[in-house]
């Protein structure tokens, strides 16, 4: 299923590409009308990495809560996307602010806090490196994840738009809600790009949690393996002389 | 009804390396357990697990007959059921042996004048170097302090880790009358190399054997 | 470290007046550089003497984790005690809004202290504590430090702080409520 998922969207991704580039007209006002094509690019990368930051804390409380490995590695993956994405809508927004406001970047708003973010998640990755135990690494990353995912709805939603900072920002605003944001055609090409953006991230997180789910598998499976050969259990229970023994002794228990 | 601990399939696993496997024992109250075994051989990784400072690999334990359920000791519930004693565990150097029974009464609750506490390091025979600061203190008696601050609370589940490590002989005499209370109110966790105080417990653990 | 800063600061702007932005900047960065080295005695110090052994067993998480953040809250406490006259004294801030300038102390005093608790219970127990404590606090203090600054600076300028304000309080809030909860999952592992 992976497998014709990424060709679908491969397809797509060239498709995209094509109309972005020979479809689209260029937009009437902007200073380089040309560029507003990257919209198709910027806008559906940024509001998916919000989603896949959100899912990825979502799964790092479900782990807190029920202490699933696998929730973990769900997790992980969904940040790792979410990463992604954010490093891409970083990327397509210094174009487009290369072409648009002449400085690919100006400390504008959004570019702070998307770079906060970035940065953010940067450190949680350097927290998962440093811890070796699996079980104390899930935990640890898992309370920051959630953290993490606080913040986001945060720096993306709330600090661009206090009105103290909105002002300074050059980043176009509330394009999407409104009526006369988009025309048809920019309309009909962002929502292609949205489903077309959704497949990839969610082809992408799905290789990726499995990956996470079988690494887990095989550590459960190693673990089975070695209880039965190298170190079947180390130890044993000797009763004493002078008392009844209530303990049971348990060497077959494992495995 | 008595309290029981029961510990199912217990593992713990550092990295790669597994401590112990399916370890599988139950204690009842006015029962105490002697776990001996090599150095390195899990012992204290065991009674670290017990009392809940390092959660298990896999496996349950239960500390059966305390309150209305039978409750995971890892609940923080669970922490006032519990009194542990460690040769490496550490004290706060800037405290006197008074102020820590004072701060231990304090965290779990437990009222106890001035004139108690002082009768309690009594008892430990600390009572005339009550205030000085515990760094100034021998290596016996900062273990004196540790095994006091343990049984302050008269806890269902009494876990010490080799005790009598660099105690006297009274220390050793005190040993044994800590075990000997403990019997009449609950559980004791004795991890010891030392075989005269095998005979302190009612079975013996062997661990890395 | 906090009081050489401001001092040195207000030295070497001596005899021309700093803008209100730079003089609101230097405000939190002094507190911020004071609460940092504090840093090494909250978690840190109890997991490296083994004390924090002491604390698992007989203490309730929410409990460690009230007790240290009350204890970096005195500490913003005393060093706002110490900092903020010798700003007001060194820099002469001209027209302040006080009301402003209080609300603004407070609400970032708050994301301070519980930015710098959670983070300090996180970093404690693992391996390479010093970098990863600059690598995990920077971002999360980076949002609240913006908002600080640029509401303090409005607060100088003795206009309204009720943007920043609304902000700064959200973020303080949510990591004051959050760090407990989490703290408790990750405590005893």
């Amino acid at each position: 299923m992976n497998k014709s998922l990424l060709w679908v969207v491969g397809a797509g991704m060239i498709g995209l590409v094509a109309l972005a580039f020979f479809w689209m007209p260029p937009a009437g006002d902007f200073v380089s009308p040309d560029s507003a094509r990257i919209i198709l690019f910027h806008v559906p990368a940024a509001i998916l990495c919000v989603v896949a930051f959100l899912a990825g804390g979502w799964f790092a409380w479900r782990f807190l809560k029920r202490r699933d490995p696998m929730d973990d590695a769900r997790s992980a993956a969904a940040n790792e996307v979410g990463f992604l994405l954010a490093i891409i809508t970083t990327t397509t927004g210094m174009v487009f602010a290369q072409q648009q406001w002449g400085a690919a970047w100006s400390w504008d708003p959004r570019q702070t806090s998307i770079l906060i973010q970035l940065l953010i998640y940067a450190a949680y990755f350097a927290l998962r490196g440093s811890l070796e135990d699996p079980r104390q690494r899930a935990s640890f990353s898992a309370g920051y994840a959630v953290f993490a995912a606080l913040t986001v709805p945060f720096l993306i939603f709330v600090l661009p738009r206090l009105p103290a900072i909105a002002n300074s920002s050059l980043h176009p605003k509330d394009t999407l809600w409104t009526r006369d944001g988009l025309d048809g055609y920019y309309r009909a090409g962002l929502y292609s790009a949205f489903v077309l953006y959704g497949m990839l991230s969610f082809a992408l997180y799905r290789m990726r949690a499995q990956i996470g789910c079988l690494e887990v598998s095989i550590r459960e499976l190693a673990d089975r393996f070695n209880a039965h050969h190298r170190d079947r259990v180390g130890w044993n229970l000797v009763v004493s002389d002078e008392a009844e023994p209530p303990a049971e002794g348990a060497a077959e228990k494992s495995g | 009804m008595p309290h029981r601990l029961v510990c199912e399939g217990l593992g713990k696993r550092f990295g790669d390396r597994w401590v112990f496997r399916g370890l599988s024992v139950e204690v009842s109250e006015g029962q105490s357990l002697v776990v001996s075994g090599a150095n390195g051989s899990g012992k204290s990784t065991f009674l670290r697990v017990v009392a809940g400072l390092t959660p298990v690999t896999e496996g349950e334990i239960r500390l059966q007959g305390v309150g209305d359920s039978e409750r995971v000791l890892r609940e923080h519930a669970m922490s006032k059921q519990v009194g542990w004693s460690a040769t490496d565990g550490a004290l706060y150097s800037a405290l006197s042996a008074l102020e820590h029974l004072r701060w231990w009464a304090a965290i779990h609750g437990a009222l106890l004048t001035e004139t108690e506490l002082r009768a309690h390091l009594a008892r430990f025979e600390l009572d005339s170097r009550a205030d000085d600061w515990t760094r100034t203190f021998s290596t016996g008696m900062r273990q004196r302090l540790r095994l006091a601050m343990a049984t302050l609370c008269q806890p269902r589940l009494l876990i010490l880790d080799e005790p009598t490590a660099g105690m006297d002989e009274a220390g050793k005499q005190l040993l044994t009358r800590v075990i000997d209370e403990q019997r009449t109110r609950g559980i004791t966790l004795l991890a010891t190399n030392q075989p005269d105080e095998y005979a302190l417990g009612d079975f013996r653990l062997v661990m890395g054997a | 470290m906090a009081v050489v800063t401001v001092v040195a600061l207000g030295f070497a702007s001596l005899g021309q007046n700093l803008n209100e932005g730079l003089q609101a900047g230097l405000l939190w960065v002094a507190l911020l550089f004071g609460m940092s080295g504090a840093l090494a005695r909250g978690f840190l110090v109890e997991e490296e003497t083994g004390t924090a052994d002491l604390l698992r067993v007989g203490a309730t998480p929410s409990s460690v984790y009230a007790g240290k953040w009350l204890f970096h809250g005195s500490l913003f406490l005393v060093l706002s005690a110490i900092i903020l006259p010798l700003h007001a004294l060194f820099l002469k801030p001209g027209s302040v809004s006080a009301l402003g300038l209080g609300l603004m102390w407070l609400a970032g005093g708050l994301s301070l202290v519980s930015a710098l608790t959670f983070c300090g219970a996180l970093v404690a127990r693992t391996a390479v504590k010093g970098a990863l404590l600059a690598a995990l606090a920077f971002p999360v203090l980076l949002p609240m430090m913006l908002m600080a600054v640029s509401g303090t600076k409005t607060a100088f300028e003795g206009e309204s702080v009720w943007g920043a304000l609304q902000g700064l309080c959200g973020y303080g809030l949510m990591l004051t409520a959050g760090g407990p909860w989490i703290f408790e999952r990750f405590w005893r592992e």
